[in-house]
């Protein structure tokens, strides 16, 4: 990928202090996040993993703007998004953030080309022709672009949504288990490309995902479990992930059979 | 499966709520007109014998009138205890204000003798003796005439006289209620008044002990040929039937309109189907998978659709009580009697919830056929929300045939002369427009589209994405619309046309300053000669025509009659005199009359002063064959047929006197005939026009009805795509497009199946009446296709404007999730 040199991004890009969200009320209640201090460094690959329910996807709702925390606050560079209405949300999600969803990440009724300039056709901006030429390129979509959603495999579609993302040059790329619904071989195109464009463009990624071998892609990992980031990774292999799930699960196993216990000696 | 059936319906009640509105519009459209006319009827049931209730035998007029001197020979017949000759017509009251009161009056002459005597008296007494009046209680209350005082009443016969108020009557609601004042006088008055030479009917009262029929039968042998005698019941019978025959003429009227609401409706409900049935294939297929038949499908979404249709029918049943009030009111308001309280009958009920439900099911059985065919495969993908296909190669091919068939039958229905043709091209033109719809539509929205991409960018190129994606079902949206948008504006051009071409034939015909014209009926006999009396006026011509031996006999005017001819074939007009006529070419050729020829007309002789051509066959209906017409000098045609009375006179100043001083000398004469109404051109216009316009006025506002059920659909296509397009929209909004330009995108979609609607709809209208109207041109040049820009534009705003609100709650029902939750939606 022969793409322009990599803006200098420095510093972070997206940091929650205190991250509280909390659905229903009463019993019903749920703590998704519960106080979450985490930052991403801009011009890096993050990785977000944990177990099911831990509250991974609400993260990055909050941290992208999309959904509103109950307590704490989220910094997008220098923007703090507590203080912005929904249109200026709208717009800051619009100017300076992309996604990548698991899957229904398209209009079925556009093509590939008019899905991948969205963003800038309700921004009324004209796509710069060289750059969207690139992105095109990169993401292998030459041949493609007249297609509809409907006609392209699932891989192509979320390269066609990573083409999305990536046009608008934004600040930070929120990804929620991209490859979630791919075969090994369309995934890894997916994370080679977020990979590419952390490298080579200086982007910043966020992704989610429960895949060890895809978060080895990134260069580090926040672990959460039970809504609070437990565990850090730098420069994870594959293997390391695992062993780190692995110490999770052995954790909350170990709170379970503590509270089993217990329980039982009440029960006595 | 009937378990399941309810599930579903219940989940989806939300869904089909805003088209099941469609259904209950109609229905309650249906339901209120029924009920209108079912409380009328009944009013006319109960007042259908109000002026008969001592009447035991009547003798009616066949053709001439009965004379005074037969209800003598009645009164003398064996077991009569009482005769009286009635006769009713149009008489006119001078205000107080000194103008004639307004409104179609009716003269009734009142028996004097108390057996006949059948009048609910509110005030005073009915009168006994020549010189007194009753007037009906709410002309005497608006006018402040009090009992005693002198009222000014007036007829063909003459100037209006002073009679005595003796009393007021209650008439409401009956026969002789027609909205203007009712005038009761003894019957020597009524006969002077009307200039009648008799009476219309003799009204008996048996003697006791005397059998209706035999005294019937006696009352044959004494009135002779030329009446008709019938007993009690046979007159109320006759009564009853008149009645009720105008009120199911108009009931039938109000019934067309609700049809086309109804079918309007229908539409509404098909694509309703069609589109949940879709977006509920991958439920359909999994009920498919799991072993239930494709007939238990079908038959559970008929099932469906009946309940659906049920309650739909029942709420507009409901509310059609409520419309049936709303109509009353305005019918009151527009003078049209109608008994309070309409009722709600058990036939009613049945009859719109059969209506309601059939044509529910009817709607939904192409629908609930194609959405249930579907491979339980589909169970496993998501179908629904992906770009549809069009129309097949069959159904635009018939789309093509069936337009073409429809072009061609408006096209030629003028050459072919049967307007029937004109309906029926208009109704091929529509179901062409049907079945190439998914074609058209779709461009039309994209060509409307293209200008607003580049006002509002983006948000209107997903609108347009989103408006064409499923070809069927924008469609079958716009064409709703077309139903409704097509009928009004048939009626607007066609009543455009029709109003410049009625200006046009007053132009051409009528050349004076000042029109004379009857309200409700003929001239006063004495009304032109008082007119040519005054010194102020010049030319005074009182229009009349009658045919004898097959030729239309008209008076003229030498000095006016130039403007209705087109051209002389030999003599002068000028020679047209007292003696002399102007016979027309045809009728000339036809008898072989030349110039000079004596001709005789209803046995007097004439000499032909000139061999004309009309300037085009009148409008009215022919009685004698085209150009079979000769003219007269008013003195002549006087002199023919002295009782033959005209409904327009054309009045002029006579030379060197003011327009003031004219119009002040035909007022002088007027006011003292309240049967007359004294115009200038531009009123006459004007109230040959205002008819027109009220009938409009009258059709526009029963369709649109349809119109509104079709601007439904509008919303309700939206919404229902709105809730299969969550997952979309919640993408578009993470990737950017604030709220604003989110109803932005769902306004401009609605707005541009609507505009499609309308456009097609007006083009229909104006084909239709383009049709009807070279129809019309061949009988009467006036009258060409005139396009009413203003009008046509006040629809298309209106359509526009509405659909502009018809975005308005899907749009809501968009915005209403957040954003992570609309992602989240399978
Ligand atoms: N809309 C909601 N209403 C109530 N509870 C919710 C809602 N969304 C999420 N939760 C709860 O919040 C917690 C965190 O959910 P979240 O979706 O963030 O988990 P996740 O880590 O993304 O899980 P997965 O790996 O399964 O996607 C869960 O317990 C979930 O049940
Ligand atoms: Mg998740």
């Amino acid at each position: 990928m022969s793409l322009a040199p990599p803006p200098v991004r420095t510093g972070v890009a997206v940091a929650a202090r205190g991250l509280r969200k909390e659905y229903g009320h009463g019993t019903a209640r749920v703590v998704a996040l519960d106080g979450v201090d985490v930052g991403f460094a801009a011009g890096a690959f993050h990785a977000v993993m944990g177990p099911s329910g831990s509250g991974k996807s609400t993260l990055l709702h909050c941290l992208a703007g999309l959904d509103s925390p109950t307590a704490g606050t989220v910094r997008i560079g220098d923007t703090d998004t507590a203080r912005l209405d929904d249109r200026r949300l709208t717009l800051l999600r619009r100017d300076r953030i992309g996604f990548v969803f698991q899957k229904f990440n398209l209009l079925p009724a556009l093509t590939a080309e008019e899905n991948i300039v969205l963003p800038l056709a309700i921004a009324n901006r004209r796509p710069e022709a060289t750059w969207l030429r690139q992105v095109v390129a990169a993401v292998g979509l030459a041949d493609r672009l007249g297609h509809r959603p409907g006609e392209l495999s699932g891989g192509q579609q979320q390269r066609v949504a990573l083409a999305r993302a990536l046009v608008t040059r934004p600040e930070v790329i929120f990804a929620d288990e991209p490859t979630g619904n791919l075969d090994s071989r369309s995934g890894a195109e997916v994370l080679r490309l977020l990979r590419e464009a952390v490298d080579t463009l200086g982007q910043t990624v966020v992704m989610v995902t429960h895949d060890p071998v895809a978060a080895a892609y990134a260069d580090r990992v926040v672990f959460l479990a039970d809504g609070r980031p437990v565990r850090e990774l730098t420069a994870p292999t594959a293997e390391r992930v695992l062993d780190t799930l692995a110490g999770l699960d052995r954790t909350a196993e170990q709170d379970g059979s503590r509270v089993a216990a217990t329980d039982a000696r009440r029960g006595r | 499966m009937i378990r399941i059936t309810l599930r579903s319906l219940r989940a989806d009640a939300l869904r089909l709520l805003l088209s099941s509105l469609a259904i209950v519009l109609g229905v309650a459209f249906v339901a209120g007109t029924l009920m209108v006319t079912d409380s009328m009827k009944a009013g006319a049931y109960a007042r259908a014998g109000t002026f008969d209730r001592h009447t035991d035998v009547g003798v009616y007029a066949d053709e001439q009138p009965l004379p005074p001197a037969l209800v003598d020979r009645v009164r003398a017949v064996d077991g009569v205890a009482a005769a009286e000759g009635e006769l009713t017509g149009s008489a006119g009251v001078v205000g107080s204000d000194g103008r004639p009161v307004l409104g179609y009056a009716v003269l009734a002459a009142i028996p004097t003798d108390p057996a006949l005597r059948s009048y609910d008296v509110t005030a005073g007494r009915l009168p006994d003796r020549p010189g007194e009046v009753v007037l009906d209680a709410p002309t005497a209350e608006e006018e402040g005439f009090a009992l005693g005082a002198p009222v000014l009443v007036g007829g063909v016969s003459g100037a209006a006289r002073p009679y005595t108020l003796v009393g007021t009557v209650d008439v409401a609601g009956t026969s002789r209620d027609v909205g203007g004042p009712f005038i009761g006088l003894v019957g020597a008055d009524a006969l002077a008044v009307t200039g009648e030479q008799g009476y219309g009917r003799i009204m008996v009262a048996a003697a006791p002990g005397t059998s209706r029929e035999a005294l019937a039968e006696r009352l044959s042998g004494v009135a002779g040929p030329g009446t008709t005698v019938w007993t009690r019941q046979q007159i109320l019978d006759a009564a009853v039937d008149d009645a009720v025959r105008d009120l199911e003429q108009f009931g039938l009227v109000l019934l067309t309109f609700a049809g086309v609401a109804m079918v309007v409706a229908g539409f509404v409900i098909a694509n309703t189907f069609a589109i949940v049935l879709a977006q509920r294939t991958r439920r359909t297929a999994l009920l498919r998978l799991i072993g239930a038949t494709r007939g238990q499908v079908f038959r559970a979404a008929l099932l469906e659709a009946a309940l659906l249709g049920l309650a739909a029918s029942v709420l507009g049943v409901l509310a059609g009580a409520g419309l049936a009030a709303g109509m009353a009111a305005v019918l009151s308001a527009l003078d049209v009697p109608v008994p309070i309280g309409p009722t709600l009958s058990g036939p009613t009920v049945l009859l719109c919830l059969l209506l309601g439900t059939g044509i529910t099911v009817a709607a939904a059985y192409l629908p609930a056929w194609q959405g249930t065919r579907v491979a339980p495969a589909a169970a496993l993908t998501d179908s629904s929300v992906q770009v549809t296909r069009g129309a097949g190669r069959a159904r635009l091919t018939t789309g093509a045939v069936v337009s073409a068939a429809g072009v061609a039958a408006l096209g030629f229905a003028a050459t072919v002369g049967q307007i029937v043709l004109v309906a029926v091209g208009g109704v091929l033109t529509f179901f062409g427009i049907v079945l190439y719809g998914p074609v058209l539509v779709p461009a039309l929205v994209r060509l409307f589209g293209a200008p607003v991409r580049r006002l509002l960018g983006a948000t209107a190129a997903l609108a347009v994405a989103n408006a064409v994606r499923n070809p069927r079902r924008v469609s079958a949206t716009a064409t709703a619309l077309v139903i409704g948008i097509g009928l009004v504006s048939a009626f607007v051009v066609g009543a455009g046309s029709v109003k410049v071409g009625i200006e046009r034939s007053v132009d051409a015909r009528i050349g004076v300053d000042y029109l004379v014209t009857g309200i409700g009926g003929g001239l006063p006999a004495t009304l032109a000669g008082e007119l040519a009396a005054r010194p102020e006026l010049g030319v005074v011509h009182e229009h009349r025509s009658r045919v004898a031996d097959g030729v239309e006999i008209r008076s003229a005017h030498p000095e006016l009659v130039g403007r209705s001819l087109s051209g002389v074939v030999a003599g002068d007009v000028d020679d047209l005199r007292s003696g002399t006529v102007l016979a027309h070419r045809e009728l000339a050729e036809a008898r072989g009359w030349a110039v000079g020829s004596p001709v005789v007309l209803a046995g007097r002789t004439f000499r032909v002063a000139a061999v004309v051509t009309a300037g085009e066959p009148s409008p009215a209906p022919a009685r004698v064959p085209a150009g079979h017409l000769v003219d007269v000098v008013d003195a002549d045609f006087a002199a023919l047929f002295p009782t033959e009375r005209g409904y327009l006179a054309e009045v002029e100043p006579a030379d060197g006197v003011s327009a003031a001083r004219a119009r002040a000398a035909v007022e002088t004469v007027v006011a003292r005939h309240p049967t007359v109404n004294l115009m200038d051109q531009a009123a006459y216009k004007k109230m040959l026009t205002g008819t027109v316009d009220m009938l409009l006025a009258f059709v526009t506002a029963l369709l649109g009805l349809a119109v509104v059920i079709a601007l439904v659909g509008v919303a309700n296509t939206l919404s229902l795509s709105v809730v299969e397009r969550t997952r979309e929209n919640g993408v578009l909004r993470a990737v950017g497009l604030t709220r604003g330009r989110m109803r932005a995108m769902l306004a401009v979609e609605a707005v541009l199946t609507a505009m499609v609607g309308a456009v097609l709809g007006v083009a229909l209208g104006i084909g239709v009446s383009a049709g009807a109207m070279a129809f019309v041109a061949k009988i009467s040049g006036d009258f060409t296709l005139v396009l009413p820009w203003g009008r046509l534009a006040g629809i298309f705003s209106v359509a526009v404007l509405a659909a502009l609100a018809a975005s308005v709650l899907p749009a809501r029902r968009a915005l209403a999730r957040p954003v992570v939750e609309a992602l989240g939606v399978e």
